[in-house]
C-alpha cells in the first residue's frame, strides 16, 4: 500500500467534505418553512440523505473495484455503465418506496398525527427526489471514475467522500424543489 | 458478468431497506433528544460533521480492502499485513481530521460564544473523534471481511452497515463526552 498517496488523496477530500457538509447543514437550516408545511417530512430527511449517500458510494465502491481488477481498461464500456445504471436506479426506487411506509409504520413516536393527504405527497416528494437525484449522483460518479482514470488517482480513496458530500447537497436541494412544488399544489 | 443489476439489487435491496428503517427509528430519537442538544448549539453543528467524517472514512476503508480482496492481494484475514497497514492509516487520517475539526471549532470559540471553555471543546471533539474513529474502522474491517467470507460482494453491504452504524455511534459518542467533560 502507498501510504502517501493515500494521504495525499484522501486527506484533502475529507476536509473539504467538512466543509460541504457545514453547507449541507446551513441549507437544511434555511428549510424550516417547508418542514412546516409538510410535517414528517423531516424525519424521513436523515434517511433520504444517508440512502442518497449509500447507493452512491457503493456503486462508486463497485466501479473502483472494477477498475482494479481491470474491467476498465476500455474506460466505461457501455454493459458496465447499464448494468450500474438499472441496479443503482431500481435500488433509489425502491427505497424511496419505503420511506413513506416506514414513515407510517412509526408514526405512533409522532406528537402529532400524519393525514393520507400528507403521507401522499411525502410519497411523491420522496420518489421523485430519489429518482432525480440518483440521475444526478450517478452522473457524478461516472464522472469521478473517469477523471480518476485520467488523473491516475485511486477512485476507491476520493469518490466515497465526494459522493456522500454532493450528495447531501444535491439531495437537499432537489427535495427542497419538489417540497415546494408538490406541497404547493396539494396543501 | 459480475455486475449484472439484478445481483446489484438482490445483495443491496434487504440491507438498505433495514438500514433505512434504522435510519428513520433513529430520526424520531434524535427529534426527541432535540430539545437537550439544542441547549448546546455547537452539538447540533458537530453532529453531522462526526457521522459524516465517520461514514467518509469507513466508506474509504471498505473501498480499499473491497478492491483488495476482489483483486486478491489482500487475504480476508485479519492478521493480514494489508490489512493492519489500512487499518492504521484510517485511525492516522480520523485523528488528523478531528484534530484538525478541534483546533477549528475551538478556536472558534474566542470570535463566537458557544457555551463552553476553549478545553472543554478540544476534549469534547477529540474525545468524540477518536472514539468514532476507532469503532468505524474496526466495524469496517468486520463487515468487509465477514461478507466477503459469505460470498457477498462488500462493496454492496459495507458502507450502508457503516454509515447507519455511524450516525448512532457519532451521536452517542458526542452525548459521552459532553457528561464527561462538563459533569
Amino acid at each position: 500500500m502507498n501510504r502517501k498517496k493515500v494521504l495525499a488523496e484522501t486527506l484533502p477530500v475529507l476536509f473539504l467534505c467538512v466543509l460541504g457538509g457545514s453547507l449541507a447543514g446551513y441549507f437544511l437550516g434555511s428549510m424550516t418553512e417547508i418542514f412546516e408545511l409538510i410535517p414528517g417530512l423531516i424525519v424521513i430527511v436523515p434517511a433520504i440523505i444517508d440512502m442518497r449517500g449509500n447507493i452512491c458510494s457503493a456503486l462508486g465502491s463497485r466501479l473502483g473495484s472494477a477498475m482494479h481488477l481491470g474491467m476498465l481498461e476500455k474506460g466505461l464500456t457501455s454493459d458496465i455503465t447499464l448494468e450500474n445504471f438499472k441496479g443503482t436506479m431500481s435500488l433509489s426506487f425502491f427505497v424511496s418506496l419505503l420511506f413513506p411506509i416506514f414513515l407510517l409504520i412509526t408514526s405512533f413516536f409522532l406528537p402529532f398525527s400524519v393525514t393520507w393527504r400528507v403521507l401522499g405527497v411525502i410519497a411523491l416528494i420522496s420518489i421523485s427526489t430519489g429518482v432525480t437525484s440518483a440521475v444526478v449522483l450517478l452522473l457524478v460518479t461516472f464522472l469521478i471514475i473517469l477523471l480518476s482514470i485520467k488523473f491516475n488517482i485511486d477512485p476507491d480513496n476520493v469518490s466515497g467522500p465526494v459522493l456522500t458530500t454532493v450528495g447531501d447537497i444535491a439531495t437537499l436541494i432537489i427535495m427542497f424543489g419538489f417540497a415546494t412544488f408538490f406541497g404547493g399544489l396539494f396543501l | 458478468m459480475k455486475y449484472h443489476w439484478k445481483n446489484i439489487f438482490k445483495e443491496s435491496a434487504g440491507i438498505l431497506a433495514l438500514m433505512a428503517f434504522i435510519g428513520i427509528t433513529g430520526g424520531h430519537v434524535l427529534e426527541s433528544i432535540e430539545e437537550q442538544l439544542i441547549l448546546f448549539p455547537v452539538l447540533l453543528f458537530l453532529v453531522p460533521i462526526l457521522n459524516g467524517v465517520g461514514g467518509n472514512l469507513g466508506a474509504v476503508l471498505g473501498a480499499r480492502l473491497s478492491s483488495g480482496l476482489h483483486t486478491g492481494y489482500i487475504e480476508a484475514d485479519y492478521l493480514d499485513e494489508e490489512v493492519k497497514e489500512n487499518l492504521l492509516m484510517t485511525l492516522l487520517m480520523g485523528g488528523m481530521v478531528f484534530g484538525g475539526l478541534a483546533i477549528g471549532v475551538s478556536l472558534s470559540s474566542f470570535a463566537i460564544p458557544l457555551g463552553l471553555t476553549f478545553t472543554q471543546l478540544i476534549m469534547i471533539v477529540i474525545g468524540a473523534g477518536v472514539i468514532t474513529t476507532v469503532s468505524i474502522t474496526f466495524i469496517t474491517v468486520f463487515t468487509t471481511l465477514y461478507s466477503y467470507n459469505k460470498n457477498m460482494d462488500p462493496d454492496n453491504v459495507v458502507i450502508p452497515i457503516v454509515t447507519t452504524a455511524c450516525d448512532f455511534i457519532g451521536i452517542v459518542a458526542l452525548v459521552l463526552m459532553i457528561w464527561l467533560v462538563i459533569i
